[in-house]
């Protein structure tokens, strides 16, 4: 196991978002379809359909290649990762894809998402990591 | 293939794998297995249940939130 690490870290880091996305999709199909919620869902699924697993990855690159070596733990390379993530998807649904999350709710999902990113990272992406021999 | 040839195969392969010896482990092996799973089972701090625990409340709390942290998975 101690060739390709980085594809490894990359393969670990998509695991969680690549397995929620299709219930999400599922979700907002059936909202969209046969409950007529007016959701533009073609612009509103861009990011987490092609964004997120991406980023997730390659933050997960980022942890084993600067963060590991330097002590730094998993679920406070997670807790950053949502500093990042949370500003530029508020800035891509406004600026560039033409709807807006209402600032209050952003403003309500900071805490939650910075808990939440921790507890996902450190005990999910750390187990992910394990399992494929990173950690 | 006839019997002369499985013979001289046998004793070809023989020749080439030697007996193995000291097969046997030495110490019993069984606590230190039991050992490693148990150092790998997940221990959660307090810091972390006391962080679940907010993050429950503050999703009762702003149940309307739970969409938008999805589009963030």
């Amino acid at each position: 196991m101690s060739h390709h690490p980085h594809l490894r870290a990359y393969m670990a880091g998509c695991v969680f978002p690549t397995f929620v996305l299709p219930f999400f999709i599922v979700g907002f199909v059936f909202g969209r379809l046969i409950y007529h919620v007016p959701i533009p869902i073609e612009r509103f699924a861009v990011f987490p359909l092609a964004l997120v697993p991406i980023l997730w990855g390659a933050w997960n690159v980022v942890y084993l290649l600067f963060a590991a070596p330097r002590g730094l733990p998993l679920g406070i390379h997670g807790a950053i990762f949502f500093l990042a993530l949370a500003p530029l998807a508020y800035y891509l649904s406004g600026a560039a894809l033409g709807f807006s999350l209402p600032f209050d709710l952003f403003l309500k999902l900071f805490p939650v998402g910075l808990i939440g990113y921790y507890l996902l990272w450190k005990y999910l992406v750390g187990y992910f990591n394990r399992v494929l021999g990173l950690a | 293939m006839n019997a002369a040839h499985d013979e001289k195969l046998r004793a070809l392969l023989k020749a080439a794998f030697p007996p193995v010896r000291d097969a046997d482990v030495p110490r019993d092996v069984w606590p230190a297995v039991l050992r490693r799973l148990a150092a790998d089972r997940a221990r959660v701090p307090w810091f972390d249940w006391a962080l679940a625990a907010i993050l429950a409340a503050l999703i009762v709390m702003f149940p309307e939130v739970i969409p938008v942290l999805l589009y963030h998975l």
